[in-house]
């Protein structure tokens, strides 16, 4: 009996020193993502209600802020171009990396390991440094685009000044920069599928293509759809490359996209209210993407 | 008969060597804006600007890497983006391995609430903070310190959640026998989870490190002062400066910046390549 409330006892001071190491070891963590992460969020949707310039105190002016936005030509010429450079990059990101993943699990190929490695170095270089690279490529007098499309009697381009070019300058770009995450993603994903249903299809007599529609495309169909969610939420954040191939002055008009907007309101004419609201519109319309792109593919599926 | 299996037989190797060809190409593709920017930064700018271009350098001069250097403090910024990045990315390793270890194996209330919670940070787009915290930090006066780049940074729903994972796939017994041998939380910690976590803190590691490397809007916005900007941000301050046509400069601040990682990756590339990322997420 003794015995019995002892080890009681005791089970119960060692549950206690458990939840106590619980909160302890979770205290970090959650305090500096409340802090750095959730309260701010709060403060942005709050300061997007209010005129403020982080000088004169704030003012709160309600809805006014979003009926700008509504009328803000800027803004719409800013929000028209990140459609067009997502629209633009993510299909030809997602079907690029995925036949390149495709020819890099093909069992009789050779240095696989070589490829996905070389395919991804840009990826680990910061899209400044690549930015400073192809703004030097694309120069319109000595750049080494102009140079190699002159070999074959094309004309001179301006590329990032020309503002048709420039966002197709910029997509192949970042094209150029990331396809190899996606493709690194794609192949985690094709390996996961069992080799069983490939042999099962053979037997049956499928051909390749029927195998690749019937079996593979399917059965990625969770690793594409985290692919291309996260190419979507990434493409519409771009920021670092537009800054670097503008000038002094900013990003040639055509590359005018909304994070650099933002920036550009909050940070260059400090309208910190109008900043937020810009920076929540923005955040609700990637939310609504997103939520679309999930029930397509859960049609689909 | 046999005329029919040869034809086959060489279209097919037909077909292999047209992907070997490709991937081939694509891999120049990949390598010479690289190669390009290398070969321009040991340029003297006359030889940048002719055409055709000059592929192969009889001198190769490095003023430029020395003017980079003397433009503007590039060794504070090396010095900075290090600090930054090993102080945030072991930060970042230590909360996550401390609340990961937690959320996997420790049974309270409100558990399932602060994992979500934790999760759903996630989905918070870091610009859509940039206003309060940059009102936060000069209130507090962390603006253009250590402190003010780094702390903030110092937890990541990212390592959280792949640790947890990782360590919910592995069995209690270690831990329980550890208990019943009556080691503390922290020395089990320390002598049983930490060594099971390393594959995957090794892939959050690298992950971590390039990601605070090539970081560029929050080193920007948290720093003022020339002693305090980041890799990246010089670079960007060179693009935009005065010197900004002077290519040779342009490409050897650009090389500096990129080295690196390019040397960490090229090292530990297999933990990075392997897709452990996608691989913990499906778990």
């Amino acid at each position: 009996m003794r015995k019995i409330t002892f080890q009681r006892k005791e089970a119960k001071s060692l549950k206690k020193n458990i939840n106590r190491t619980a909160v302890l070891f979770l205290l970090p963590s959650c305090l500096i993502l409340l802090i750095f992460t959730i309260l701010p969020s709060i403060g942005a949707l709050i300061i997007s209600f209010t005129k403020w310039d982080m000088i004169t105190p704030m003012e709160y002016t309600g809805l006014a802020n979003y009926e700008k936005i509504l009328q803000d030509i800027s803004f719409k010429e800013s929000l028209i171009n990140t459609f067009k450079y997502v629209i633009g990059f993510v299909p030809i990101n997602v079907i690029f990396s995925l036949i390149i993943a495709l020819v890099l699990t093909e069992k009789w190929l050779k240095g696989k390991d070589f490829f996905r490695v070389v395919f991804y170095i840009p990826v680990i270089v910061s899209a400044v440094a690549v930015s400073m690279i192809w703004k030097w490529i694309y120069n319109p007098a000595y750049g080494l685009l102009n140079q190699i499309i002159g070999l074959f009697g094309f004309p001179r381009q301006f590329w990032i000044e020309d503002s048709n070019l420039a966002m197709p300058s910029l997509i192949l770009m970042t094209i150029w920069q990331t396809f190899g995450y996606n493709v690194v993603l794609f192949i985690s994903g094709l390996l996961s599928i069992p080799d069983l249903y490939y042999e099962a299809a053979e037997v049956d007599g499928a051909n390749k293509l029927q195998r690749l529609y019937k079996i593979t495309i399917p059965l990625l169909a969770p690793t594409t759809l985290f692919v291309v969610i996260t190419t979507v939420i990434t493409s519409f954040q771009v920021f670092d490359q537009v800054l670097v191939l503008g000038d002094a002055s900013g990003p040639p008009r055509a590359l005018m996209v909304v994070v650099y907007y933002l920036y550009k309101i909050g940070f260059g004419s400090f309208k910190l209210g109008y900043a937020s609201t810009i920076g929540i519109v923005l955040f609700m319309i990637i939310l609504l993407v997103s939520i679309i792109q999930f029930r397509f593919f859960h049609k689909e599926a | 008969m046999t005329k029919e299996k040869n034809t086959a037989k060489s279209s097919l190797s037909g077909s292999k060597l047209f992907i070997y060809a490709t991937l081939i190409g694509l891999s120049i593709f990949t390598i010479f804006p690289f190669f390009w920017a290398i070969l321009t930064s040991f340029k003297t700018e006359q030889q940048a600007l002719v055409s055709p271009p000059i592929w192969w350098l009889d001198e190769w001069h490095i003023e430029n890497y020395n003017q980079a250097l003397t433009i503007f403090p590039f060794g504070r910024f090396y010095l900075n983006t290090i600090i930054f990045s090993v102080v945030s990315t072991v930060g970042r390793l230590f909360t996550s391995l401390l609340a990961g270890y937690v959320l996997a194996k420790f049974n309270f209330r409100a558990k399932k609430l602060i994992f979500i919670l934790i999760i759903s940070t996630m989905m918070i787009p870091y610009w859509i903070n940039i206003v309060p915290i940059y009102f936060m930090l000069s209130k507090i006066k962390w603006i253009d310190t250590y402190l003010g780049l780094i702390v903030p940074q110092l937890a990541h729903p990212l390592g959280i959640f792949l640790i947890r994972q990782y360590l919910t796939s592995i069995p209690n017994d270690y831990i329980d026998s550890g208990r019943i041998d009556g080691a503390g939380e922290w020395s089990i910690l320390w002598r049983i989870i930490f060594p099971q976590c390393l594959p995957v803190m090794a892939t959050l590691s690298i992950y971590f490190f390039v990601a605070s490397w090539n970081s560029f809007m929050w080193p920007l916005i948290v720093t003022r002062s020339e002693e305090m900007r980041t890799i990246t941000v010089g670079l960007a301050l060179l693009s935009g400066s005065p010197q900004r046509t002077q290519y040779p400069l342009q490409m050897a601040a650009a090389t500096i910046g990129m080295i690196p990682p390019i040397i960490i990756f090229l090292f530990l590339q297999k933990y990075l390549t392997k897709g452990f990322i996608l691989s913990g997420l499906k778990g």
